[in-house]
This record gives C-alpha cells, sequence and structure tokens, in this order.
C-alpha cells in the first residue's frame, strides 16, 4: 500500500495539491481501521422496546430460513441476485483474521420481507477457493464472541463469490459476524 | 418530562426539545454547535452527534480496554457523559471534537475503574512498546481520522476503507463494488481531498 499512491491519484497536475493528498494517504496507512459497530448499537436506543415475534411463528421461520439455506446448499450456492428494487438497509463489512487474513466481504442486508425474513447479499474475495462441494464457508452471527447462530453456508470460488442468503432473527441480539470453513469454529472474517 | 429512552440508565427526553437541525438550511452542523444543541436538551442533535462519532468512540475504547464487549458498553457511558455534560461546553475553549475526545475518553477511564475486570486482549497492538506521549498522540490521530472517515459520502467510504484496511489494489475494488475503475480513482481522489480538509491540523 506504501508504494501505491501513484496508483490511486494518478494524474494530478498541481504539485501542491498532490502533496495536500500524499500527506492524507501517509496518515491514513498510520491509523488502524475504524470498528465495525454492532447492528444494536448503531442507533440511540428505539424509544418502543422491539416487538418480538410470537414464539411459534419464529419457530416457523426459523425452518423456513433452514430450508432455504439447505436449498441454496443443496443447489452448489446462490449466485447473484437481489432484485433491483430491493433496498438495502444496512451494510456490514468483514476484514480477514488469522489464516483468513487478506479476505475482505460486504453483507448487505436487504430491507425485512412481508415473511419477516432478512435477506442479504454476501461479497466475499481473498479466502482460499472451495476444493469441492463438501468444503463450505459459513456465515455466524456472534454474541459474547462465541458463534451463536447460523445464516447459511456457501462454496466460495477463485476472485469475488457473491452468495444471496435469507434469516429470520432479529440482529439486536446479536453483537457480530463471522465467517468460519468446515471443520473449524475459528473465525476466518469477522467485523 | 416524559423519559421513555434510557441510555446507559440515564433518561433522555422522548420527543426532541427543538428540531434546529433542519432550520439551518442544507449547511451541515458543526460538532460544537450540535453539542450545544444537545446542551439545551435537543435529542435529534444527540441523534445526530452519535451517528457521527459511534465509530470513533468505539475505536477510542477498543484501544483503551482490548476487549470488544467492555469497549461497547464504554461507547454507552461516554454518550451518556455525552448528554449530561454538553451544558459545559464552551466553543470559546475549542472545537467541539476536542471537547468530545475528552469527554468519552474520561468516560471510558472512569468506567474500566469502576469495572476493573481483567481484559482479554492487549490494549492496541500498535501502541506496544511506545511512551504515554506517544500513545496519546496516536490515539487522538486515530479519533481524528475516524471522526473524518465517517464524515465521507457513503459511495466513497468503501472505496477509502477497502484501499487502505481491506488491502485491495484500485481494480480490485472496481470489482468488489462493481463499478468501472475510473470511478473507483475519481472517488478515491475525491475522498483523499475531502479528508485533507478535514485533516487540515494533522497535515503540516
Amino acid at each position: 500500500m506504501k508504494d501505491r499512491f501513484d496508483d490511486l491519484v494518478d494524474d494530478i497536475e498541481d504539485p501542491s495539491e498532490r502533496e495536500r493528498l500524499r500527506r492524507v494517504h501517509e496518515l491514513l496507512l498510520q491509523v488502524a481501521p475504524p470498528p465495525e459497530v454492532p447492528h444494536a448499537l448503531r442507533e440511540l436506543p428505539a424509544e418502543e422496546p422491539v416487538r418480538l415475534l410470537p414464539q411459534r411463528r419464529r419457530f416457523t421461520l426459523a425452518l423456513t430460513a433452514a430450508a432455504l439455506v439447505a436449498a441454496a446448499f443443496g443447489s452448489g450456492f446462490l449466485l447473484g441476485g437481489r432484485s433491483d428494487d430491493a433496498s438495502v438497509f444496512r451494510t456490514v463489512s468483514m476484514a480477514g483474521v488469522g489464516e483468513g487474513r487478506g479476505g475482505f466481504a460486504s453483507i448487505e442486508i436487504l430491507e425485512q420481507d412481508e415473511a419477516g425474513n432478512w435477506p442479504m447479499v454476501v461479497r466475499l474475495r481473498g479466502l482460499d477457493e472451495s476444493r469441492d462441494r463438501d468444503d463450505y464457508y459459513e456465515l455466524w452471527l456472534t454474541k459474547g464472541g462465541k458463534l451463536a447462530d447460523s445464516c447459511g453456508r456457501f462454496i466460495l470460488d477463485d476472485g469475488v463469490t457473491e452468495v444471496s442468503l435469507s434469516v429470520p432473527y432479529g440482529f439486536k441480539r446479536y453483537d457480530g459476524w463471522v465467517v468460519t470453513r468446515r471443520g473449524s469454529d475459528k473465525p476466518l472474517l469477522s467485523t | 418530562m416524559d423519559a421513555a429512552l434510557t441510555i446507559a440508565g440515564r433518561s433522555l427526553p422522548r420527543e426532541a426539545t427543538t428540531t434546529t437541525i433542519g432550520s439551518m438550511g442544507s449547511r451541515e452542523l458543526t460538532d460544537g454547535e450540535l453539542i450545544e444543541q444537545i446542551g439545551a436538551g435537543d435529542r435529534v442533535a444527540f441523534e445526530e452527534l452519535y451517528r457521527r462519532y459511534t465509530r470513533p468512540v468505539l475505536g477510542l475504547a477498543l484501544r483503551k480496554l482490548g476487549d470488544r464487549g467492555r469497549a461497547e458498553d464504554a461507547l454507552q457511558d461516554a454518550f451518556a457523559a455525552i448528554w449530561r455534560s454538553a451544558r459545559s461546553y464552551d466553543p470559546a475553549r475549542g472545537a467541539g471534537g476536542a471537547w468530545l475526545y475528552t469527554v468519552a475518553r474520561n468516560a471510558i477511564v472512569d468506567g474500566f475503574r469502576r469495572r476493573p475486570d481483567p481484559v482479554a486482549d492487549l490494549p492496541d497492538q500498535a501502541d506496544a512498546g511506545i511512551g504515554p506521549g506517544e500513545q496519546a498522540e496516536a490515539s487522538w490521530l486515530s479519533w481524528r481520522v475516524h471522526r473524518a472517515i465517517e464524515g465521507l459520502p457513503e459511495h466513497e467510504r468503501p472505496v477509502i476503507e477497502l484501499a487502505y484496511w481491506g488491502g485491495l489494489s484500485q481494480s480490485e475494488v472496481a470489482e468488489f463494488l462493481q463499478v468501472p475503475l475510473g470511478t473507483v480513482k475519481t472517488r478515491t481522489r475525491s475522498a483523499l481531498a475531502r479528508l485533507a480538509d478535514q485533516l487540515e491540523g494533522e497535515l503540516s
């Protein structure tokens, strides 16, 4: 990154402006990234508590989501995807940790659908390509730093992989996201 | 007054007592102006300040405490302190960002003293081996940069975060965001210029 300033801003004719931007570039290299903020802390507490779905409906939704994820996994993985009219509710960034260093992902959480599920589009790059269909990755919501609920499994291609998932969970109960690889609970990507 | 909303045990008004953010037209209020309005009980101003400073405050708490759960608690302590203390802000004595840094840092440290549980990790790997003065300087620099990043337009912020902290090349950023390479370069240059404006004092 240090030597890439010219690549970032080629063609600045004004030497003083070029120097000004280079100093910003060097400042950015000195600091750690700003942290990702958990969904529950992104806004001040709501005036009314979030109304939880009735238990039975939550169970049905969980089954529906599990079926959707199983269907997605059974057919390889879902590529592409979201409809053009779906608006993004929130975007979450994930960066590589441990053996996943160098990886990166973004999760676009779309507006809640009529059934109460949260569709999401996950884009990932920089992790090892899956060797075969059994070599899957898994997106998790975490609570207290531990894996809590799975959002789905998927296989990674070389380059950028885009996966569409849908979950029934209320995100305020969780404090982060991680991606793991089959056979390990070590995070490879984390918020 | 109804007090339906609480943060870290402190009550905030149910309704904004004023709506002066909109009354200023298209000009964005400075941090100092927001603090003055918060001091008058303006909840809308507090929400705007919270939006601008959530990541800088959380980043500061993470550097101080090294533990994510405790840092998130400290984030709420810090904003409760800002709400409580806003009336004491005097713009003649310094910019809003510096005042917020001081109030947030003190709240984080006070919270740590009240709940001195052992921390899970080292506070900040980057700070290892440097003196208190340098740590303070690095902490202030991170605060300023993170605040400036939050001020970038939505379409420029990801370009900077992917390039500098995602480790992606410009081509990879373009591929990742599914926009042309030229757009990435334009946004990067524009974002760096905005950051330069915001961080003028740090560049000399």
